[in-house]
């Protein structure tokens, strides 16, 4: 599994020193593969370019031969489409959201290649756990419902509309305004970015925690609790990998739900 | 969830508001303040949108 | 006894999202149970706010490993 591929990587750091080496975020820094000039490319730049390889592929190829009777793979593909298109779409935006579809099933299929890419035995890297790549599809996500917002009710409209909301008594309008247009301008995009990267990080560094620890307690310690408690560790291990996939799917889809949501609110605000 | 971020920007907002007049005078009370204040507002909106109905 | 405040901190900020996680699958739990035809159309909903609540959490657990220890 991959343990091995872990063990062989990290057992010159694990036996060179005096007991473990506990995994923490220097974990998520990584040597360059090979160096440009300045530029350094490394394995989280390597997860990202094959994931949009792989991605931009599977696309291309499914497209050449539209069949009217879908083939395997044109239905595979079809079917993560359509959850975008007739799941997410109609609850949140309505029926002139599918000007948008292309922009959220990019950023659905993009962030679960990203963030499943965790678990992929070789690669075991989700790139979104370093923050630039969800701070970046945050922003878009932001200049997006905003730009929406103010094309669809004018400047003025948009923030009146979202800092003075209809149905709340005036009197507490100069409590409420500041507040309400922190929350939607500056904090939306902060915690679209941070939940998406703090879940990642987390759950790689639960997943490093109990594998390398499994393998300490296995190989390095003598006795019989060293052995118990490394394949207790092992296996935890292999039960989080898969919870850790559907945490992976989960966050990808509350992302593109989430911007969804932003950007219906921004369309159809209460008037 | 709206609910939350309302709750996180009245704390940043008037805490910030509260740091601003504490460096103003130079006493660092009005940051607790601040933060009380804006913590007491955001709750206050919280309960008169969703909490009443 | 040793440790750091970022331990205590990751503990404490388990309260609220657990609290809420049981809750929204409390409400769950009593909506599928009055009308089991609304079940697949109230799952969506229910993941989703397991998923808002849990993210406090693991942002809490997020910044106590970056911002310290």
């Amino acid at each position: 599994m991959s343990t091995t591929a872990l063990a062989g990587s990290v057992l010159a750091s694990v036996s060179t020193q005096e007991g473990f080496h506990a995994p923490g975020p220097a974990d998520f820094e990584f040597p360059p593969i090979f160096t440009i000039g300045a530029f350094e490319f490394t394995k989280p730049m390597l997860v990202i370019v094959l994931g949009t390889l792989f991605i931009g592929g599977l696309f291309y190829a499914v497209s050449r031969n539209f069949a009217l009777v879908p083939g395997k793979l044109q239905f595979a593909a079809e079917s993560g489409y359509n959850f975008v298109r007739n799941g997410i779409v109609p609850d949140t935006i309505g029926r002139e959201g599918y000007r948008f579809v292309p922009y959220l099933a990019t950023l659905f299929f993009f962030l679960a290649v990203m963030n499943v890419s965790g678990i992929i035995p070789i690669l075991q890297f989700p790139a979104t756990s370093r923050i630039a790549i969800p701070l970046f599809l945050a922003i878009i996500s932001w200049v997006i419902f905003n730009y929406v917002g103010i094309r669809r009710q004018g400047f003025g409209g948009y923030f009146k509309n979202m800092m003075f909301p209809p149905g709340v008594p005036k009197a507490i309008y100069p409590l409420l305004a500041p507040l309400e247009f922190l929350s939607t301008v500056i904090i939306r995009p902060f915690t679209l970015t941070l939940r998406l990267t703090m879940n990642m990080f987390a759950g790689h560094l639960v997943l490093l925690l109990t594998i390398l620890g499994g393998e300490y307690l296995l190989f390095e310690m003598q006795g019989v609790v060293g052995f118990a408690a490394g394949s207790m560790s092992i296996l935890f291990g292999i039960v989080l990998t898969f919870f850790e996939g559907f945490i992976q799917l989960l966050q990808a889809y509350v992302f593109t739900l989430l911007s969804a949501i932003y950007i219906g609110g921004a369309l159809t605000h209460e008037h | 969830m709206h609910a939350l971020s309302l709750v996180i920007a009245g704390v940043f907002f008037w805490g910030g508001i509260g740091w601003a007049i504490a460096q103003w005078q130079d006493n660092r009370i009005f940051i607790l303040v601040g933060v009380l204040v804006g913590a007491a507002a955001a709750l206050y909106l919280v309960w008169v949108r969703y909490g009443r109905s | 006894m040793e440790g750091s405040l970022n331990m205590v901190g990751i503990g404490l900020a388990a309260i609220g999202p657990g609290v809420g996680i049981g809750l929204i699958f409390a409400a769950y739990i009593n909506g599928v149970a009055r009308q089991p035809e609304a079940r697949s159309v109230l799952q969506g909903i229910a993941i989703l706010g397991f998923a808002l609540a849990e993210a406090m959490f693991v942002i809490g657990i997020g910044l106590a490993f970056a911002l310290g220890g």
